[in-house]
């Protein structure tokens, strides 16, 4: 069983980037958002938001469309059967992390172990 | 930026049944007007209730469509996740359906004093029956309860002339469908965060 770094190291930063996960956590609530429901529920700015789709979206994790509505252009984003299933993948492995770390004890280091106050005799 | 992702699936999973401001403050304010109605005397408490629900539905076709294109130019549009149902679950909907069928038409109106107790019967139902699911609405239950005692237990009738127990009851069901809508609306307010400008690098 890998460590605790070592589980940690294994997340993957692309969907573990706080912002990004916020944006699939919203998007794996639902079928699909649109960009204004994205911006203000992550609260990124316009350019922020837009940098981060596009990586999820090179990534295959989500798809954007656009198209127009009461003639006003709307992007509407949904998560790909990828997307899901990584988000999900995710976050069984923070729960993972979770228990592990609840689990494991703390290990002195040997500087630590050095630094024991051993009583005085009397 | 919040960061509370458990509040951010609970905007996205209601964000849609959220938006119901329109049904409830409209039926409530309607409610609160007939209470002034059947209170002063006047000949309009003599409307029926298929009145009622012909200029509900007039009213609410009108609110409802500003109120979503409101909710959408504001906060945004989501697509629900459909319902999963057990095929068990969705056996048990149809009989409860087809039972508040025979109820309605055959058995309650023989009960009732009268066709409003009818009408906030169903509305109480309706209102605690939809909340069977892991994000219920404390508000939408506590308003449901008020209005099944309304037109179960008619305490109102006992205690005082026919004239104001009608009154008293539009009163209490008018604020309470008022209270349904705005509660909707600010659970759905404070789940998302205050817009905030913020750089995240990644």
């Amino acid at each position: 069983m890998a460590n605790l770094p070592q589980q940690i190291n294994e997340l993957d930063r692309l969907v573990h980037e706080p912002a990004r996960l916020a944006i699939l956590t919203v998007l794996s609530s639902c079928q699909g958002a649109d960009f204004v429901f994205l911006q203000r529920a992550t609260g990124l700015t316009n350019g922020n938001l837009s940098a981060h789709l596009s990586k999820l979206e090179d990534a295959s994790l989500i798809k954007i469309k656009k198209r127009f509505l009461d003639k006003k252009p709307q992007t509407l984003v949904s998560l790909t059967e990828t997307g899901r299933s990584q988000i999900t993948l995710h976050w069984f492995r923070l729960e993972e992390l979770r228990n592990a770390a609840a689990h494991s004890k703390p290990q002195k280091s040997s500087y630590e172990k050095r630094l024991v106050i051993e009583p005085a005799k009397s | 930026m919040t960061r509370d992702l458990g509040r951010l699936q609970f905007a996205a999973r209601n964000y849609t049944r959220l938006q119901k401001l329109p049904w409830a403050v409209v039926g409530g304010v309607m409610a609160l007007v007939g209470s002034i109605q059947w209170l002063s005397g006047a000949a309009a408490r003599n409307l029926t209730l298929s009145c009622f629900i012909f200029a509900y539905s007039l009213v609410y076709g009108v609110v409802s469509k500003r109120t979503a294109r409101f909710y959408a130019e504001r906060y945004g549009t989501v697509s629900a996740a459909p319902v999963q149902i057990s095929e068990f679950a969705g056996l048990l909907r149809t009989i409860g359906i087809m039972v508040l069928g025979v109820l309605l038409i055959f058995i309650i109106p023989a009960y009732f004093p009268s066709q409003v107790d009818t009408l906030w019967l169903v509305v109480g139902a309706c209102l605690i029956g939809a909340e069977f699911r892991r994000d219920f609405l404390v508000h939408r239950i506590t308003a449901g309860l008020v209005l099944l005692g309304l037109s179960i237990a008619p305490v109102l009738h006992w205690a005082s002339s026919e004239q104001l127990a009608h009154g008293l009851e539009l009163i209490v069901s008018g604020v309470a469908l008022v209270i349904v809508g705005l509660g909707d609306h600010w659970v759905l307010v404070h789940s998302l965060p205050s817009i905030e400008a913020e750089e995240s690098h990644g």
